[in-house]
């Protein structure tokens, strides 16, 4: 909290910001020393985003000062900022698929001349990946043809075209895998080493101990903690994360309490997920099922009522299809089975009619329906039979629902939209798990989630499980499938590994996601 | 066959303008199907101009005068004040129809007699030279749209205004300037109709151009280059027409002549409908 090691690099003090009536800043405190990787932590909703658009001029603030190396800055809009020296790298990247490597480097390239041939664009394109030590890419291949993990490189290419003083990264690693974002982490450091400073969000607390220098834990808008890396230990943070989201939690929607008559009992049937599923009736059955249009060999794969699975994998290697093909949302060649119940592939109504619920990858965009209320999303799994909705009564289950499922709302009649990533992902499950499934399909449920809001929605997953559902998890985060405690299945280039037990070493998990181990 | 040719370009050029107006406005993620409207526009300032003593090059001087207004109109509804692109393009439509028509009996009177304009020169091949600059407007865009800052961010605008405006653009800004370049263009279009192959006005002289012209820029998948072979194919197709009934080919009803163009464009549209190339964001309102 002071700047005894001589200026910072850039220092946001008492910046206050409200959305409305949202005060998502509350005097929120940012110092970053020139040469350091610096970390910014906490849930979902605690002001960081908001506090990184600020500092990069995307957003003004209500109060509060913004100095860049001593100088204070009043930035009307994102191109000062960029000349000041701040770059930002947005979570969700912002290329244009549909052109080139080297047309988007163009694009992001303030000095960019009026006119250009093709041969110069094709030439910032190899000069920065020489300079960064970063593939971003053939400059002539079109951006959406490019894996995830290529995007984000040419992403942070284009930020780092200018030189900026301090590069802001917001979840860089959240699509990438270990071997990546060991890349990415080590070009950061060669950064950082010429003086320059990055900023990181992340959820990710591995990550910052090994990687950062120091931290900024925020907390529903404000500073809760400054601190050198050194001085603490993910344990604390940890600590603190979970408890200012719990208390959070708490101040918004009542206690989950007194479980509602249909609801499981904690802790319910004990169910050993070790078997594969070879029970009479599986609740989903995959047989030599292949998505449309992928290489990979078909893939047998059970999961009994009960049984929770994991699929483990880096994004790209088919776990997503898999699942969106057992799903129905993806055309695919092979049988499916519910409950012994033939299903048609790429049905997904059939998939429903049998009894599937599914939680797809991108909530905002096929989960949910972010202009309509979240009574009337709540309603989408099983509309109303009769030609009058009793609009009442609807505000009402939700309410109930809403409040056992810990989402924090306005009300029924709050828009999706409006919900924060962990609140629309309560909602969904809200929708999915009640009345409970056959089988559940949840792809990434937990991604770009704090850990509190992670931790709910893994609970509410098992507890489905132990109600006697199937669920099929799919995630890219190996800590993430170590955390269910249910056996862990990698895909790799689509194929499955065998089951592997939860108690898997990480470093093992990570070999055999990059394809390293048998 | 000379001749054949001749009207085959002369037909060509106008459509071949108002498909390069619209492909860069569709580019940067806006549309304006009240194209119609605005050649009819340009055609009437052309007639108007050139009835009140202008010469020839003034009158087109003025169609893209008024061309510009009407873009930045059209902005300032569909993109500035975010209406639905659909709705003011179909109200311009009607606008247009109704304003030069009534327009037209003002200056005419209701004598019922046609009332001619002086047409541009015939400089080279026979063809008055802004015909011949029309087909150099293709690759112009293209170099826009590929080699140029202003064509990156026009492409980016149709694509992902998100990005635009984390760049710290306007995609208002972009699309208005689209929209604008997109209004000189179509109403010049509209005005070498006039200044050309038929040199009077009727209420609806542009007989469905503007739509064929619309036709032609998905036909040719919003790449530029593409707009030539399209145009000619639909603009010699209605030069063909004009020749079959003045060679008195009684055995098909003409209506099914007149119908050919528009016959042809919907088989295009129907061959080349599934392979996209259409900008992700056409029709979205800016961020």
């Amino acid at each position: 909290m002071n700047g005894r090691e001589g200026g910072f690099a850039l220092e946001l003090s008492g910046i206050s910001k409200a959305f409305g009536p949202v005060r998502a800043l509350d005097g929120a405190h940012l110092a970053l020393r020139p040469g350091e990787i610096h970390a910014l932590l906490g849930e979902n909703g605690a002001g960081k985003s908001t506090l990184v658009s600020i500092a990069a001029g995307l957003v003004p603030p209500d109060a509060g000062t913004i100095r860049l190396a001593g100088k204070p800055m009043a930035f009307r809009g994102p191109r000062q900022a960029r000349r000041a020296g701040i770059a930002l790298v947005p979570q969700h990247d912002l290329l244009v698929e549909a052109a080139t490597v080297a047309d988007n480097l163009a694009f992001l390239d303030p000095a960019a001349p009026f006119l250009e041939s093709r041969r110069a664009r094709r030439e910032r394109v190899a000069r920065v990946a020489s300079a960064l030590d970063l593939d971003v890419g053939p400059p002539d291949a079109r951006v959406g043809e490019l894996p995830v993990g290529t995007r984000q490189r040419l992403e942070v290419a284009g930020a780092l075209l200018t030189d900026p003083s301090v590069l802001i990264l917001d979840e860089p690693t959240a699509v990438l895998s270990p071997d990546e974002t060991a890349a990415l982490f080590r070009a950061l450091r060669a950064r950082a080493s010429t003086g320059k400073t990055v900023l990181l969000i992340t959820h990710r607390l591995a990550e910052v101990f090994a990687a950062a220098d120091r931290l900024t834990l925020l907390a529903r808008g404000r500073t809760l903690r400054e601190a050198a890396v050194g001085e603490t230990s993910a344990e604390e943070i940890g600590a603190l994360l979970l408890g200012s989201a719990e208390a959070t939690e708490r101040t918004g929607a009542p206690e989950r309490e007194a479980p509602p008559a249909d609801a499981p009992p904690a802790g319910g049937v004990a169910v050993d997920g070790g078997g594969g599923g070879t029970g009479p009736s599986p609740a989903l059955a995959l047989r030599a099922l292949r998505p449309r249009g992928s290489a990979a060999p078909p893939v047998d794969l059970a999961v009994a009522p009960g049984e929770l699975v994991v699929l483990l994998s880096i994004d790209g290697n088919g776990a997503d299809d898999l699942a969106g093909a057992a799903a129905g949302v993806r055309e695919a060649e092979g049988s499916i089975e519910i409950g012994g119940r033939k299903v048609r592939p790429g049905d997904p109504l059939a998939y429903r009619r049998a009894g599937g619920a599914f939680i797809p990858s991108d909530r905002r965009a096929e989960g949910l329906l972010p202009d309509l209320t979240l009574a009337e999303n709540l309603l989408l799994r099983r509309p109303p039979g009769g030609l009058l909705v009793d609009r009442a009564a609807m505000a009402a289950t939700a309410a109930d629902r809403l409040a056992r499922f810990g989402v924090r709302a306005t009300g029924p009649d709050a828009r999706a939209g409006e919900l924060s990533g962990g609140n629309q992902q309560k909602l969904l499950l809200a929708r999915e798990l009640e009345p409970l499934p056959r089988v559940l399909t949840a792809i990434h449920p937990t991604r770009g989630l704090d850990l509190a809001a992670s931790a709910d929605v893994r609970a509410r997953l098992l507890d489905a499980a132990a109600s006697g559902a199937g669920v099929l998890v799919v995630t890219a985060d190996p800590e993430e499938a170590q955390a269910f405690g249910r056996p862990i299945r990698v895909v790799y280039r689509g194929r499955l590994s065998e089951p592997l037990p939860s108690g898997t070493p990480f470093e093992a998990l990570g070999r055999r996601m990059a394809g390293l181990a048998a | 066959m000379s001749g054949f040719l001749e009207v085959a370009l002369l037909l060509s050029a106008p459509l071949l303008l108002a498909a390069a107006g619209e492909l860069v406005l569709e580019r940067s993620g806006s549309l304006q199907i009240g194209l119609e409207g605005t050649m009819l526009a340009g055609a009437f300032t052309a007639f108007a101009a050139a009835r009140a003593g202008t010469g020839p090059y003034a009158a087109l001087a003025a169609s893209a005068a008024v061309g510009a207004g009407a873009g930045l109109l059209f902005a300032l509804f569909a993109v500035a004040r975010r209406a639905d692109p659909i709705l003011v393009g179909t109200v311009w439509n009607l606008l247009a129809l109704g304003a030069t028509g009534f327009a037209y009996r003002l200056l005419a009177g209701e004598t019922g007699s046609v009332l001619q304009v002086r047409t541009l020169p015939a400089d080279l091949l026979g063809l008055p030279w802004p015909v011949l600059a029309s087909f150099l407007v293709p690759p112009v865009l293209h170099l826009l749209l590929t080699r140029t800052r202003p064509g990156l961010r026009i492409v980016a605008a149709g694509e992902h205004p998100e990005a635009v405006r984390a760049q710290g653009l306007s995609v208002v800004a972009i699309r208005t300037g689209a929209s604008t370049l997109a209004g000189v263009l179509g109403a010049l279009g509209g005005g070498l109709l006039v200044l050309t192959i038929s040199p009077t006005f009727v209420e609806g002289v542009t007989a469905g151009r503007g739509f064929l012209a619309l036709a032609i820029v998905v036909f040719a998948r919003w790449k530029p280059l593409r707009l030539v072979p399209a145009s000619l194919l639909l603009g010699g197709v209605t030069a063909l027409q004009y020749r079959l009934q003045a060679l008195g080919f009684q055995a098909v009803p003409y209506a099914f002549f007149l119908a050919l163009p528009g016959l042809l464009a919907l088989a295009a549209l129907a061959v080349s409908g599934r392979g996209g190339g259409a900008p992700k964001a056409l029709g979205t309102p800016a961020p």
